[in-house]
């Protein structure tokens, strides 16, 4: 009854903003405004063909039927979809009030200026294509990953090549944001090789999923970095996670993929921080909020772009970078989040984090289950301080490093290929060989060419070796640079997680995974302390 | 046009406000478009009816027993969404005695575009054209997606006293730009069980989520 009563009241005083708006009779600077200009300007690069938006508005009869819905969409500052609310600084070519007043006073009036035949495409028909063949379903939401095989063995098609802007066409808006990784295990591949149909099912930041870390493209159809800032995309299979919705018929999922010219002269090499679950140091949840915070960044960072993926339900963010004094810095907060308008956010200028930060991921659900399910996600796109060289990591790069040699280390030999089981098999061995009593029991090993690849894995507390935490490896000074590591958290969040301690990336593998450049010796267990 | 005429042409909330005044006037506009709720828990007789609400019509006893009348278009992405969902509730209730009819409501609409939207989306429920804007005004539309679902058959939407239900379809739209990834209430098909049974529906208006009209 209170609420009723609270409801009605409101309802019967019109909120100030929209009582100001609608007061707001059409000023100087409105009518100065050329509205054809500003909705090309605001509006038209997402309601075309090709666009991101599934609203078509590009002929004259199109926007004047949509007139009315025109104006309160601008009204109420729902469109040209902007969520951040705080964060930044970010590059945004904002609309001005006299902007969405002359756009809504244009449509109404007829749209004098729009053409009667669609607006051609934004460029020809050519670029790299992917996910040919897959028809996204009339109803429902979709995650597929494809692989576009560029390696030896593969498609003839040209390797992505470093990158300092991406932008991709859409065959239809039924794909609504895609994140473009690589797939150096061939996980992603085997995922496919498994699944029926086109593609590979995914879902968010899960073993298998590739996480965006070349590019992610949402609403805005194109993903720039900083002026003069290259990531390097030539990698052996490019992957482009597609999340789709079903608009009500069959409608095609195929994205064209377009690589911008690279920037002339000195260039600054880009590289990716996933701050998520997976790799997270702390994840907590109550009432229906989570909060999760990402491993400490290992070196000094200028951050440039920042990418948000989580679920429908999720109804706000709040990205905060957390200096090792305590500092805290926004650096992305949107109020009233909506998934479907996700999109990278470019800073300008960038924004500096100090060796040590953490990312503190807090989000807001609409529901129980939903918060449940959340694995909310920031990618930062960041280029290291003081290093300027281009110089592409790849896995092949990496040295083998010095083994613990075999006879310290019974049970396992410094081959490559070690799955994450048997790392932990490999501490077993050891503690066994020390006479303490191992960390973890390993039950039901199923070996494939030596190697195994499943296994029931309980941790004990035990003084046995075990695997190190991210956080361990990150703080260890005589940690060797540049190498991957198999990693287990108390929580148990990162078990499966690779980290390369002065990389910035965390990868996101199954505990099966064999992956060249990990070696036994690579394990390097820690004792845990004495239980109490 | 007489004053009875005059009346049936109006649309339900329109004449609950010409019925009220003052405040009372305002209170019955905002709880019609207030949503579930507001309109829940309404009686099979009159003095159960809210002032913004009429009272439940009567729902005849053999076909057509009610039509659902689906303000739609072309362009409106949340509309287009809906169409398998609006489907299914075709075939579970085509044979019970619902009667669907689409009405474009975003004009001006050449014909062959209709003709091409009910091609692609596989409609299978009769259509027209609100070239006037005429069925909007009659059943007071306000957005697309928008269902008004009256008793009897379509040529009886003329009287307000026929009106059982308006509002959305379900709530996987929550609000503009927030989508569900399935629907929690499915507000139209539960009404559509009740008129079916012969009862009017417990919720009788929901806020409908789309494209202005």
């Amino acid at each position: 009854m209170i609420l009723t009563t609270m409801l009605l009241t409101l309802a019967l005083v019109p909120p100030a903003s929209a009582g100001a708006d609608a007061a707001r009779a059409p000023d100087a600077a409105s009518m100065s405004v050329d509205g054809w200009r500003a909705f090309q300007q605001h509006c038209l690069a997402c309601h075309v063909q090709g666009g991101s938006s599934p609203l078509l508005l590009d002929t004259r009869a199109a926007i004047v039927r949509k007139a009315a819905t025109i104006g309160t969409v601008l009204r109420e500052r729902f469109m040209p979809p902007w969520l951040p609310t705080g964060g930044g600084p970010f590059v945004h070519d904002a609309i001005t009030d006299a902007e969405r007043d002359a756009i809504a006073a244009w449509a109404k009036a007829g749209a004098s200026g729009a053409p009667d035949s669609p607006v051609a495409p934004m460029s020809p028909a050519f670029g790299r294509t992917i996910a040919e063949g897959w028809e996204v379903p009339v109803t429902g939401i979709h995650m597929r990953a494809f692989v576009q095989e560029t390696g030896p063995g593969g498609s003839t098609a040209a390797p992505l090549g470093p990158f300092h802007s991406l932008r991709i066409e859409r065959a239809s808006a039924a794909v609504e944001r895609v994140m473009l990784s690589d797939d150096p295990t061939g996980s992603i591949r085997a995922l496919d090789d498994r699944d029926p149909g086109p593609g590979a099912h995914t879902r968010g930041d899960a073993p298998g999923s590739p996480a965006g870390s070349l590019a992610m493209i949402g609403v805005d159809s194109t993903f720039t970095l900083p002026d003069g800032w290259v990531l390097a995309g030539q990698h052996a299979n490019l992957v482009a996670e597609l999340h789709a919705v079903g608009r009500g018929a069959p409608m095609p999922a195929t994205v064209t993929l377009f690589s911008g010219p690279l920037p002339s002269g000195e260039h600054r090499s880009a590289e990716v921080f996933a701050a998520g679950p997976l790799g997270a140091i702390l994840r907590e949840r109550a009432e229906l909020a989570t909060r999760t915070d990402s491993g400490p960044l290992v070196c000094d960072v200028d951050v440039g772009v920042i990418g948000l993926r989580t679920d429908e339900r999720c109804t706000s963010v709040r990205v905060r970078a957390i200096a090792p004094d305590g500092t805290e810095r926004i650096l992305l907060e949107i109020g009233a989040y909506r998934e479907g308008l996700d999109r990278a956010y470019r800073f300008a200028p960038t924004v500096p984090l100090a060796r040590g930060t953490i990312l503190r991921i807090d989000t807001v659900h609409g529901d129980e289950v939903s918060m449940q399910r959340s694995q909310p996600m920031a990618i930062l796109w960041c280029a290291r301080r003081g290093t300027d060289a281009f110089a592409p990591r790849t896995l092949e790069a990496v040295e083998p490093p010095e083994a613990v040699p075999a006879d310290r280390v019974p049970g396992t030999t410094p081959a490559e290929g070690m799955t994450w089981f048997d790392a932990v098999a490999a501490c077993n061995a050891r503690s066994e060989h020390e006479g303490l009593a191992p960390a973890y029991r390993l039950e039901h090993p199923i070996r494939v060419e030596g190697r195994i690849v499943r296994a029931s894995v309980t941790r004990l507390s035990a003084p046995g070796w075990r695997l190190p935490r991210a956080t361990d490896l990150v703080s260890d000074p005589g940690a060797p640079a540049d190498r991957w590591w198999w990693t287990d958290d108390d929580s148990g969040l990162s078990g499966f997680t690779m980290v390369a301690p002065q990389g910035l990336r965390r990868d996101a593998l199954p505990p099966n995974t064999r992956i060249p450049g990990v070696w036994s010796g690579m394990t390097r267990p820690v004792v845990a302390a004495p239980a109490k | 046009m007489s004053t009875v005429h005059h009346e049936t042409r109006m649309a339900w909330p329109a004449r609950a406000a010409a019925l009220a005044c003052g405040a009372v006037t305002a209170c019955a506009l905002v709880a019609g478009c207030m949503g579930s709720g507001q309109g829940a828990a309404v009686g099979s007789g009159p003095a159960a009816a809210s002032a913004a609400t009429p009272p439940p019509a009567a729902i005849p006893a053999s076909s057509p027993r009610a039509t659902v009348w689906l303000f739609i278009s072309t362009d409106c992405p949340i509309c287009n969404g809906y169409q398998p969902e609006i489907e299914r509730l075709r075939m579970r209730f085509a044979l019970r005695g619902i009667e669907f009819v689409g009405v474009y409501a975003e004009v001006p609409l050449e014909r062959s575009e209709m003709e091409a939207h009910v091609a692609k989306y596989g409609m299978r429920y009769p259509v027209r054209i609100d070239t006037d804007r005429a069925i909007q005004q009659r059943l007071g539309a306000r957005m697309v997606p928008e269902v008004v679902v009256t008793a009897g058959a379509p040529d009886s939407a003329g009287n307000p006293a026929a009106f059982l239900y308006r509002g959305r379809i379900d709530d996987q739209w929550p609000e503009r730009g927030s989508r569900r990834p399935s629907a929690t209430a499915h507000d139209l098909e539960r009404a559509l069980e009740a008129i079916t049974a012969g009862q009017a529906p417990a919720v009788r208006t929901t806020t409908p989520v789309g494209c202005v009209l």
